[in-house]
């Protein structure tokens, strides 16, 4: 694994994602809600697979956010404590329906996939294969890809600085093996031929 | 294409219009729900931390530990430098202390973890601090009112504000629902690979039913209304080899099913015999069908090895009516009479309205016992033992085989199981003991010879006597003979079968048991009856290479013996891998096609016959068979 690819990876993915992390002055919470609330829930979906529990779990999030939006507007990136409330009212979700503690995933049988054709296709697939990770794996993984920095993703998930970086590797390298069991093995740029 | 060629396609994070539009809905849904919880007076923060995450005023350990609080995860903070261990009250719970009633240390926690998971929980640990990373683990707690609980977790290493190492925070939960869910997963995945889905009982040779399986389905069919019971036997029983023989069988049985009706249930009932059960069928239709297959089975030319045969055949049938009484045993045992009565008056088929009466039944059973001991048409056979020990063979097996009019010898088992049901088989087996005496007179004296007894004639009070007397008689050296029993759920008198065990061990003979497995034999068996020997059965040993399970019960019954004193025996053995397998295990003795087949022994009573070879399959597989 070549500790240059996620820095790379996060710098090019930092530049797309803008200043999204950081709230406009005086952004309304109409405004942010629409721009965010859809990358709340791809964080969430790599973590479950549930799609519904995952809507329901960003949509109270999102109320709560409402209901502190004068505080909330105020931070350097609101979408930090939106993170962490989504995650945390999901696991209230995943509680109450008994679904709370997630081990020992049962072994997804490597499914040969077409190619992505567009960033939509592409971030399917990796929704398909993140939530074959260990959840805290799966959520490092997509905070990392999407720019957010070691020490951010270690405050929002509330884990350690040291931990962050053994799961960002950690998960990189089982994606890596699902890429290859879906037959994405070709050296990079190349088509499967 | 690799990951890399598809993280940087789906680095593009814009959102679709689709997704737009759903955002715009979303959005206008949380306004809804947000003015309805207002108006509705509902609490919306309740216990969220409307703290920014991203203002860090906390050194690491105590911010995990707050997430962790919130996540309602138990944690525990050993810190390096000051060497001081606590736990949240959360983590007290899990331990079964209510909070604030112990004092954390590491002498505690050692005591509360299950002894067998100690060792992996510091080396958990160690791992993390030493490699300065993450590690996990779920193990077991042993509460204070030994109560077990499974807990899983996270093991982090923590740094300080000025990035040193600080110590180690863990994260846990009680996962002990979840964990025993996950070994019941385990557990049915194995249940699935080790348990076969079809019951054992089909011949392999031919693929049909067993002769016990066979009469399970008459009188499963006979309860479901009337029908006829078919036995056709085939004639002569000829071959020089059993896979001849097993060739020859596999073709007849192809020319039987193909005649039967698509319903009809076959199965090979004797080694040359073969049954079709005809249910809902009229007695002149079964017997149209019966004479169609006696016929084909005579017109049709078979090729063994390099000779073409024809075959006789004889059909004998019974209408069996479900108000009957007569078990399925039985009627095959009359459609066997009825086959004999056809062949004996030269016509293709005897056919029988109705079960013979029980006491007609046991006068032809009986008689037929008798005439072959009246007319000496019993011969023995030996088949070698390989002891695994000295890889030399040191035992034979003494295997009773009958003689047809032509001089050619066939299995017991029918015989022997019929010989059983009617209690005539003492006569039997004293035959077999006298010939076996008789035998190990003349032969080496440093061979042993391995004796089969009915578990019929075992509670017979005389057994022990005539077994005395032979010795004496022939001047046999008792030491030379092990008695296999089989089947101890048969034996009649189980206090007379107990004396004859110990008697015959005191005058200086073993005792094996054979089948062990397979038959119905209690454990509880192998400790009041004095056992030398255990033969496993041969269903376990035949294909264990490809059976777990078979493996699993093998060593399971080796272990087992060994630590009681008793010597193991495998039969069926037929190829080095399984061989080697079974030495592996510590199995004693090896029997079987790749140490030696059954061979006639020339006896002073047919010294000219010298039957070949003739059985179909193993004798006393095929007497359990006949007899189970």
């Amino acid at each position: 694994m070549r500790s240059g690819d996620n820095a790379m990876v996060r710098a090019e993915s930092a530049a797309r994602l803008g200043d999204r992390g950081q709230a406009e002055p005086d952004l309304s919470f109409e405004e942010f809600c629409q721009q965010n609330i859809v990358q709340v829930e791809r964080f969430l979906s790599s973590q479950c697979a549930d799609r519904g529990l995952v809507e329901d779990a960003v949509q109270e999030a999102f109320i709560t956010a409402r209901d502190k939006w004068e505080q909330i507007r105020d931070f350097e990136k609101p979408l930090a404590w939106m993170y962490k409330t989504a995650r945390y009212k999901l696991l209230v979700l995943r509680r109450r329906y008994r679904q709370d503690v997630v081990l020992g995933l049962d072994e997804v049988p490597p499914e040969r996939l077409a190619e992505p054709a567009d960033s939509a296709e592409a971030r399917e697939l990796l929704r398909s294969w993140l939530p074959q990770l260990p959840p805290r794996q799966a959520e490092v993984f997509t905070m990392a890809f999407e720019g957010w920095s070691d020490l951010e993703i270690a405050q929002v998930l509330g884990i350690a600085y040291n931990t962050v970086r053994a799961y960002r590797q950690e998960a990189r390298r089982r994606l890596k093996e699902l890429a290859q069991q879906a037959g994405f093995d070709a050296p990079a740029g190349r088509g499967r031929g | 294409m690799n990951l890399d060629d598809i993280l940087a396609m789906a680095s593009d994070q814009t959102l679709s219009q689709l997704e737009r539009a759903r955002a715009r809905r979303a959005t206008r849904r949380v306004q809804q729900e947000y003015q309805r919880a207002v108006s509705a007076g509902r609490e919306l923060i309740d216990d969220i931390d409307v703290r920014d995450p991203l203002a860090a005023d906390v050194d690491e350990a105590a911010r995990i530990s707050r997430a962790a609080q919130i996540a309602k995860l138990g944690t525990l903070t050993w810190v390096r430098a000051s060497e001081e261990l606590t736990w949240s009250d959360e983590m007290s719970l899990i331990f079964g202390y209510p909070p604030g009633t112990t004092r954390p240390s590491i002498r505690l926690l050692t005591r509360l973890i299950h002894p067998d998971d100690a060792d992996e929980v510091r080396r958990t640990v160690e791992a993390a601090w030493r490699e300065r990373t993450v590690k996990e683990t779920t193990f077991r707690v042993v509460r204070p009112d030994r109560v077990t609980r499974y807990v899983h977790c996270h093991v982090e290493f923590v740094v300080d504000g000025d990035n040193h190492p600080y110590g180690i925070v863990v994260t846990g939960q009680d996962i002990t629902e979840v964990e025993l869910a996950r070994q019941e997963r385990v557990r049915l995945a194995r249940r699935r690979e080790t348990v076969q889905t079809e019951l054992a009982g089909r011949d392999p040779a031919t693929g049909l039913l067993s002769r016990q399986r066979f009469a399970d389905e008459i009188d499963t069919a006979r309860r479901g209304g009337s029908g006829v019971l078919l036995v056709v036997a085939v004639e002569p029983a000829v071959g020089a080899s059993t896979d001849d023989q097993d060739r020859l069988a596999s073709a007849v049985a192809t020319v039987v099913r193909r005649a039967a009706r698509r319903a009809d249930v076959c199965g090979r009932t004797g080694s040359g015999e073969f049954g079709v059960l005809m249910h809902r069928t009229t007695l002149d239709s079964a017997t149209a069908l019966a004479r169609t297959i006696v016929e084909g089975i005579r017109n049709q030319p078979f090729v063994v090895g390099q000779a073409r045969l024809r075959l006789d055949a004889a059909g004998g049938l019974v209408r069996y009516q479900g108000r009957d009484e007569t078990r399925g045993i039985d009627l095959l045992v009359d459609a066997e009479t009825a086959w004999r009565q056809a062949r004996d008056s030269g016509v293709p088929c005897v056919a029988l309205e109705q079960p013979a009466p029980a006491d007609e039944r046991r006068e032809i059973c009986r008689n037929r016992v008798r005439a072959y001991l009246a007319d000496d048409r019993l011969t023995l056979y030996t088949q070698p033992i390989l002891d695994m020990r000295l890889n030399q063979i040191t035992r034979q097996e003494i295997l009773l085989r009958l003689v047809d009019d032509g001089g050619k010898a066939y299995s017991a088992s029918s015989l022997l199981g019929d010989a059983e049901r009617i209690d005539e088989v003492l006569p039997i087996d004293r035959w077999v003991i006298d010939r076996t005496m008789e035998l190990i007179a003349r032969g080496a004296h440093t061979s042993h010879y391995q004796v089969n007894l009915s578990s019929r004639s075992l509670g017979d009070p005389h057994l022990l006597e005539h077994v005395q007397g032979s010795l004496l008689h022939y001047d046999v050296d008792p030491g030379q003979l092990t008695f296999e029993i089989t089947e101890t759920a048969r034996i009649a008198n189980l206090t007379e079968a107990h004396n004859f065990a110990h008697g015959i061990r005191e005058i200086g003979c073993q005792l094996a048991l054979d089948d062990f497995g397979s038959g119905y034999v209690p454990f509880a068996f192998l400790t009041y009856f004095p056992v030398d020997l255990v033969k496993v059965g041969g269903e376990f040993i035949s294909g264990i290479q490809d059976s777990a399970a078979n493996r699993t019960i093998v060593r399971s019954i080796v272990d087992m013996c060994r630590a009681l004193g008793i010597r193991t025996a495998a039969e069926h053995v037929e190829d080095q891998v399984t061989m080697n397998l079974l030495r592996d295990y510590g199995v004693d003795f090896a029997q079987g096609y790749l140490v030696g087949k059954p061979k006639p022994v020339n006896t002073p009573h047919r010294p000219a016959t010298a039957p070949a070879e003739a059985d179909y399959t193993d004798p006393e597989r095929a007497l359990r068979v006949a007899t189970g």
